[in-house]
């Protein structure tokens, strides 16, 4: 039996399973509740979409509700340990599904959530039966991909050599007594930027070695509160911290819960072959995937290609001005487009600071022109983004007809490179 | 939750003694309401109440010269409206007040003053007040004064009872608006002031700040957009004179530059007081220059349109994209570079953070 293969006891995976369950219960609740539901996916007059994702609409309202009140129960049951791999994935498909609804709403640990729930879903877990040691060190490499590309993505100058953008959002605490002169200053930026780059490329290995565990994790436990308070995070930092736990011995559960106690027996649950390679290209596709940006020229703070889905968490402030220019053949002049008052805020906001964006509502422009029976459409965009403290720059080029380039993976050549000057 | 954790966590810096460093955005916040809002929302009941005035004296006796007075009463009302316009929120767009509306119509529909004018319905300041929202206002008060000579004041009663109501109602809705931002009436002030610290409108300091300086380039993106753009048929659609804010007075070009002359209030500070400036500086960092040169370029612009805006959006296009054009520079240094110098769009998402 190779060393990947050999047993191990599934109690850590298990209990991550039902805190993970219990925490997306209480967030979709807590979703719903906030009426969250309506601002984000029902009332938008529409919606921007991933790419290769058109297809997916929102339900009519009394049907996204259903869909969130069977996510609660789905999360219900991993929490309770009922047809766990059943409640995985069916709340895998459905809350991946109201994900892809709209991409302003997008949010790394909702790429987590789809991401965990998935594996959940995908490979067994039980507490009477080992398991093999590869499922544990899985979702462990998933969890850690998580910590080590959001530090790695720390190693900038902004953020080591300007303490950016922390400097500037520390500020707004400085009104508060006591800690307020101590979180505005910039020391406590430079120390929080540093310290928060050596916490996220160290966590992981500190979990992992025996020794140093309890103290990592009391440190995790600083790190996520201390980001929870000062930043509207949400469950952000409720589900590292659960998923943290990971990292423990397999068997940790077993000596705090009574009914846990007794230790699996009986050979591993049995793994076929197709399972065994999902779990290698999934890893593969999650090492590779964040890393994407590599292939794309500039600095993806500023161009957002290969930005998502690669744990770039908390590291631009950007703040962004889009308008358009929709030129019909034949027309005297071009005509200027505020696109503020056609989108939600929140719509508006991720528009304003996202070139795939600037390029969808491009489309989305020219497909109206086009509606309205003009033959010919050009969209150009004058958009401008401040980043990190920067001057408002262009980052579209404003010559370029946006409707002609297709959406699309490949470099787009319109986006302008970020302005050399401070 | 967070709440009690803050608590625990500032007893656990209690040790550290530090003062909080000063945080001007409090009183910043003050002194817009105090300084700024209150005192302008106050000079538009005296102006409305000017214009009343002139108005029963117009009614008593009609002439060009009594006409005249009244136009300009209406004229001056306009300005302290215009310049506060960065405060077009709370009690002017919240209900149950919602004082917009009946205080500045948009578009104005003389159909609807028109209807008033010839219909039966007998006229009490009780019944003005159960008007529609078009037949009230600056913009009724403006039909009913800029379309009309004097002689209409003689032959027809109606109009003369019509135009003191409407005039008394706008005295009784500013009215309400000071009340409602006033800590002796509704205490709005208080909601934007204690922003963060028991505010049911602002949960945070920034939030209060933040809805502010939105506001101060959501205007100049609406006197782009709506006030010059969409009437010069630059969205693409009609010329039409129509959408013309102030277009039977010929006052659209000072209305414009009154709702600048208010933005730079807003970031200068009134006399000695606290301004947006400040609190930039505090931040170390500086946009006076940039501000007022960009902001002195639009009135420019907007000045080199020329009266009126009604015959410019047909006849002077490339004057009215020009300022549109200038506008968005100023518009861009706020939205932009001063939200992001800030951080006033700190809100990872609306509803959870990265």
């Amino acid at each position: 039996m190779t060393e990947i293969n050999r047993p191990v006891d599934a109690a850590s995976l298990v209990l991550l399973r039902r805190l993970f369950g219990a925490l997306m219960c209480f967030a979709v609740i807590r979703f719903m509740a906030y009426g969250w539901v309506d601002t984000l996916l029902v009332d938008p007059a529409f919606h921007f979409t991933y790419l290769g994702f058109d297809w997916v609409r929102p339900w009519p309202r009394p049907l996204m509700y259903a869909h969130f009140v069977a996510m609660a129960v789905a999360a219900l049951c991993m929490a309770v340990g009922r047809w766990p791999r059943l409640a995985s994935a069916i709340f895998c498909l459905l809350f991946t599904y109201a994900e892809l609804i709209e991409q302003a709403a997008y949010l790394n640990h909702y790429y987590l959530v789809s991401l965990l729930s998935a594996l959940f879903a995908l490979f067994p877990a039980r507490l009477d039966r080992p398991v093999p040691r590869w499922v544990l060190w899985l979702v462990r490499a998933q969890v850690g991909v998580v910590y080590i590309y959001a530090g790695l993505a720390k190693l900038g100058p902004d953020w080591l050599l300007q303490a950016e953008p922390l400097k500037t959002w520390l500020q707004a605490y400085a009104h508060l007594p006591l800690v307020g002169g101590f979180l505005a200053a910039d020391a406590t930026a430079w120390v929080m930027s540093w310290g928060g780059a050596v916490f996220d490329l160290g966590v992981v290995f500190g979990l992992l070695w025996p020794p140093t565990r309890r103290a990592v994790y009391c440190v995790a436990l600083v790190f996520h509160t201390t980001i929870w308070l000062l930043f509207p995070v949400g469950m952000f930092s409720w589900i590292m911290l659960a998923s943290a736990t990971i990292f423990f011995a397999p068997d940790w559960p077993r000596r705090f819960i009574s009914r846990w106690r007794r230790p699996p027996v009986g050979e591993p649950i049995p793994i076929g072959a197709p399972r065994r390679v999902l779990a290698m290209i999934w890893l593969v596709v999650q090492i590779v995937v964040p890393l994407r940006h590599l292939a794309y020229p500039g600095d993806v703070n500023w161009t957002e290609q290969g930005f998502r889905f690669a744990w770039r968490v908390m590291l631009i402030e950007k703040t962004g001005q889009v308008e358009y220019r929709v030129c019909r053949d034949g027309a005297n002049h071009c005509a200027r487009v505020y696109p503020r008052s056609r989108m939600t805020p929140l719509q508006y906001r991720m528009l304003s600071t996202q070139p795939d964006m600037v390029q969808a509502y491009a489309h989305r422009l020219a497909l109206e022109a086009r509606a309205e029976g003009a033959p010919a459409v050009r969209v150009h965009a004058d958009a401008f983004v401040s980043l990190n403290g920067r001057p408002a720059a262009r980052f579209v080029d404003p010559a370029a007809d946006l409707a002609r380039y297709p959406r699309s993976w490949r470099h787009q050549p319109w986006i302008l490179p970020l302005p050399s000057s401070p | 939750m967070k709440h009690l954790i803050w608590i625990i966590a500032l007893g656990l810096c209690a040790c550290d003694g530090d003062d909080p460093r000063t945080d001007l955005r409090r009183p910043l916040l003050e002194a817009w309401v105090v300084d700024f809002a209150l005192p302008q929302y106050q000079e538009l009941v005296n102006r409305a109440e000017a214009l009343e005035t002139a108005a029963t004296a117009l009614c008593a006796s009609p002439s060009e010269d009594s006409l005249l007075a009244a136009r300009d009463a209406w004229m001056d009302a306009r300005q302290p409206w215009e310049e506060a316009e960065v405060f077009t929120f709370g009690p002017l767009l919240d209900f149950p007040l919602r004082l917009l509306p009946v205080i500045e119509f948009r578009p104005t529909r003389p159909e609807a003053v028109e209807g008033i004018l010839t219909g039966e319905q007998a006229l009490t300041l009780e019944a003005v007040h159960l008007l529609g929202a078009p037949a009230r206002g600056f913009p009724a008060l403006e039909v009913l004064l800029f379309t009309a000579e004097p002689a209409a004041f003689v032959t027809d009663g109606r109009r003369c009872d019509y135009l003191s109501l409407v005039a008394a109602d706008l005295i009784a809705n500013a009215t309400l608006l000071v009340e409602a931002w006033s800590p002796t009436g509704g205490n709005y002030q208080s909601q934007l002031v204690d922003a963060g610290a028991g505010s049911e409108a602002f949960m945070s300091l920034q939030e209060g700040v933040a809805k502010v300086v939105n506001r101060m380039w959501q205007h100049v993106e609406k006197i782009r957009e709506i006030e010059l753009g969409k009437p010069a048929g630059l969205d693409g659609g009609p010329m039409s004179d129509e959408g013309v804010e102030s277009r039977f007075s010929g006052r659209s070009i000072v209305d414009i530059t009154d709702t600048l002359v208010g933005i730079s209030a807003v970031y200068e500070g009134v006399g000695e007081g606290l301004g947006l400036r400040d609190l930039i500086a505090a931040q170390g960092k500086d946009f006076d220059v940039e501000f007022r040169t960009r902001l002195d370029a639009g009135v420019d612009a907007v000045e080199a349109i020329g009266d009126p805006l009604t015959t410019a959006v047909f006849e002077r296009v490339d004057a009215v994209q020009n300022a549109v054009d200038v506008l968005a520079e100023l518009q861009r240094l706020i939205q932009v570079d001063i939200m992001g110098a800030l951080s006033l769009s700190l809100s990872f998402n609306d509803s959870d953070g990265d």
